[in-house]
């Protein structure tokens, strides 16, 4: 069935049938990174799509959709759109091994852990393979694969600190561009609880995005650049924070979670925050994106004042109304919180509200070289609306 | 019978000084409303309650928003006190300016209101008016990279934010000098100054064209069009801006500034307040 911006909308919104919805965006995403999969091997060399075909036939249902969530498959088609218009023989075949690698890697890794011979392991000259979703790994240990499985957190969302996307150096990145300390086995599962309980008191105050961030998180990349904040202040580095970045789908990246002073009840906001912006980057893929991808001119963001690329703010527009629904309901008497989470969750609502009472439309502060897509205006103006009325009624009421 | 009133945020502000003992108009600091503000702690959102007889002071009345920046002052203090973002500040203050007749100058932080918009961003706007204006290339790197300079003639690092420095930045802040750096080319041919005050109604009388170097021979109808152009897209009746006047007589524009901080250095700055003021009557 096809999706419109009003089904995002309604998951933002926490609709009756947001659930529904969000598997309905998913569904989509799935059979657009199926159709570009078709499309690369339809264009690669009858050798090399017959090598892919093979491998792919073996494979059973649950392994084929693990390979095209991963936050791999999402890579190299990102990847494929950034060289369209470069010479397409030579890229289609690059991107066909690339898939090629992809699918020989978890066929190895369930092969490997059902106790079979995984001939592409033999083969390989590296000492760790990892699978595409980043949910398995093999280590040559005297010459033997061992297999080892990531730590999960959500039911099915993996936590990485080690594959080789998860410390990549990329200068862009608020958090990748980080240097990397090893995190020790304490800490790994220490942080794995405090997500487990960041997601319960998601669940506990609005089920709809425990299921958002369940259904669209795939993988969280974790970094550490010191053992305590002091450590990263001192040394000037970037102290804590979060990121999503449209180069890997399915994925977000946390620094410092390790961190005492990033409680769970703050912690709640940067899983929300992040697989919002993963499900509208989804939505974006099979459905076109909401602005162009230009950076030379940005608009400033509300709410933290710096200048944002337009894809972002057109994110953060609907990531900032869903927060301030999320910490409203927490915050409410009757919420299943604690008090202090509740005082936590009080506190924060301006913050997210404030961005909606500047004097323009939101939709007016774009600096995009395209218009905004069709019905995207009004649909941010909507939350905008919504949030101004009702602190305007306050006023009124109060005078 | 004073028609304008003037709520400002800075003692220094150009327009502040000239007008808080004017006849005509009503002048207050934004901290002389600072007490009308509180907070509640179990309140999101601070409370505003204006006596009528402050209140009274902006009915019907045009008003002059000259509150740029609430962090030197007691109000933005005291939101931060309270743990309020500073937008709070303007949409409370944007309660009393409806009473208004006329807002001059649009609300909010620098880079939400239209009147206080980064470089890049007014050439954005200017480049795309009904007659569009040549604006200065850049190039702005994504956070560490570092790409594109050697597309440019004679590049200067700037902040998106200064409005003033062509030839040299002394005001790059330090989170800008190595992430998401800003670069210019350095301008060619001759500066032009140019103040206005409400050049919709006063027209030419309402301009002033000030060359910094030599004369200029940027044509004045033009001049006066820009004007009005940049008035409405930057919610500015009154405003300075520059531009240069290149060898081959391109006009380039560079910045818009609601400020006058260049303005009120020229002779003739005073005498244009009192007419605008005057004209208001």
């Amino acid at each position: 069935m096809a999706t419109s911006l009003m089904d995002v909308q309604g998951v933002i919104d926490c609709a009756p049938d947001a659930i529904e919805l969000i598997e309905r965006i998913q569904i989509e995403y799935l059979k657009r990174n199926q159709e570009f999969f078709h499309i690369v091997l339809s264009r690669a060399d009858v050798a090399l799509r017959d090598k892919v075909i093979a491998v792919y036939n073996d494979m059973d249902e649950g392994s084929r959709a693990r390979v095209l969530l991963s936050t791999e498959l999402g890579a190299v088609f990102s990847d494929s759109l950034e060289a369209a218009g470069s010479d397409p023989q030579n890229i289609q075949n690059m991107m066909a091994q690339r898939l090629y690698g992809l699918i020989a890697r978890e066929h190895a890794l369930t092969r490997l852990e059902a106790g079979e011979p995984a001939s592409y392991l033999d083969a390989e000259a590296k000492s760790e393979v990892w699978s595409p979703l980043g949910d398995r790994v093999a280590r040559r240990v005297d010459g033997e694969w061992r297999l080892s499985r990531s730590l999960i957190v959500g039911g099915h969302i993996v936590l990485d600190f080690d594959s080789p996307l998860a410390v990549e150096f990329v200068a862009r990145s608020g958090v990748f561009s980080q240097p990397i300390l090893p995190v020790s086995e304490e800490e790994r599962v220490a942080l794995q609880a405090k997500l487990n309980e960041t997601l319960g008191k998601i669940d506990a105050i609005e089920p709809v995005y425990g299921a958002l961030i369940r259904n669209f998180t795939r993988r969280i990349f974790i970094r550490k650049n010191a053992q305590t904040q002091d450590e990263a202040k001192s040394k000037k580095l970037r102290i804590s924070g979060s990121e999503h970045s449209s180069a890997l789908p399915g994925a977000i990246k946390l620094l410092n979670f390790h961190f005492p002073e990033r409680t769970t009840i703050a912690c709640t906001e940067s899983l929300l925050h992040e697989s919002i912006h993963v499900m509208l980057a989804n939505y974006e893929r099979f459905s076109g994106y909401f602005t162009s991808r230009g950076n030379s001119v940005r608009p400033v963001s509300p709410w933290s004042g710096n200048l944002i690329p337009n894809a972002s703010l057109s994110h953060a527009i609907f990531i900032y109304y869903a927060c301030y629904r999320m910490f409203s309901a927490g915050a409410a008497p009757d919420s299943a919180l604690s008090e202090a989470d509740r005082r936590y969750m009080a506190s924060k609502i301006q913050h997210f509200a404030s961005g909606f009472l500047v004097s323009q439309p939101l939709s007016g502060l774009f600096v995009d070289n395209k218009p905004l897509r069709d019905g995207m205006g009004a649909c941010l103006d909507a939350m905008q609306d919504r949030v101004r009325a009702y602190y305007s009624e306050q006023l009124r009421k109060a005078a | 019978m004073r028609n304008l009133t003037l709520l400002y945020s800075d003692a220094e502000d150009p327009l502040a000084v000239s007008l808080r003992a004017h006849a005509s108009v009503e002048a207050m600091h934004v901290d002389d409303l600072t007490g009308y503000f509180g907070k509640e702690e179990r309140e999101i959102m601070p409370s505003f309650s204006v006596p009528d007889a402050v209140r009274a002071r902006f009915a019907d009345k045009i008003v002059l928003n000259r509150v740029f920046n609430l962090k030197e002052t007691g109000l933005g203090t005291r939101l931060k006190d309270w743990k309020c973002h500073e937008i709070w500040g303007h949409f409370l203050l944007r309660q009393l300016f409806a009473d208004g007749s006329r807002l001059v100058h649009d609300t909010g932080p620098r880079g939400v209101s239209r009147t206080l918009l980064p470089l890049n961003t007014q050439w954005f706007k200017v480049s795309r008016l009904d007659d569009p204006v040549a604006t200065p290339r850049y190039v702005y790197n994504f956070g560490g990279e570092s790409e594109g300079l050697d597309t440019l003639r004679e590049p200067f690092q700037k902040s998106v934010w200064s409005l003033y420095d062509w030839r040299e930045e002394r005001h790059l802040p330090a989170g800008e000098a190595n992430w998401h750096r800003f670069f210019v080319e350095k301008p060619a041919g001759s500066p032009v100054l140019c103040y206005f005050f409400d050049v919709d109604r006063l027209g030419e009388d309402g301009l002033e064209i000030v060359p910094l170097r030599g004369e200029t021979t940027a044509d004045r109808q033009r001049i006066l069009a820009l004007a009005r152009s940049l008035s409405s897209t930057f919610a500015s009746a009154v405003g300075e801006f520059l531009f240069f006047v290149e060898d081959d007589g391109t006009l380039r524009f560079y910045a818009f500034s609601p400020y006058l901080s260049s303005a009120a250095n020229h002779p003739a700055f005073a005498g244009h307040v009192e007419r605008w003021v005057s004209s208001l009557h």
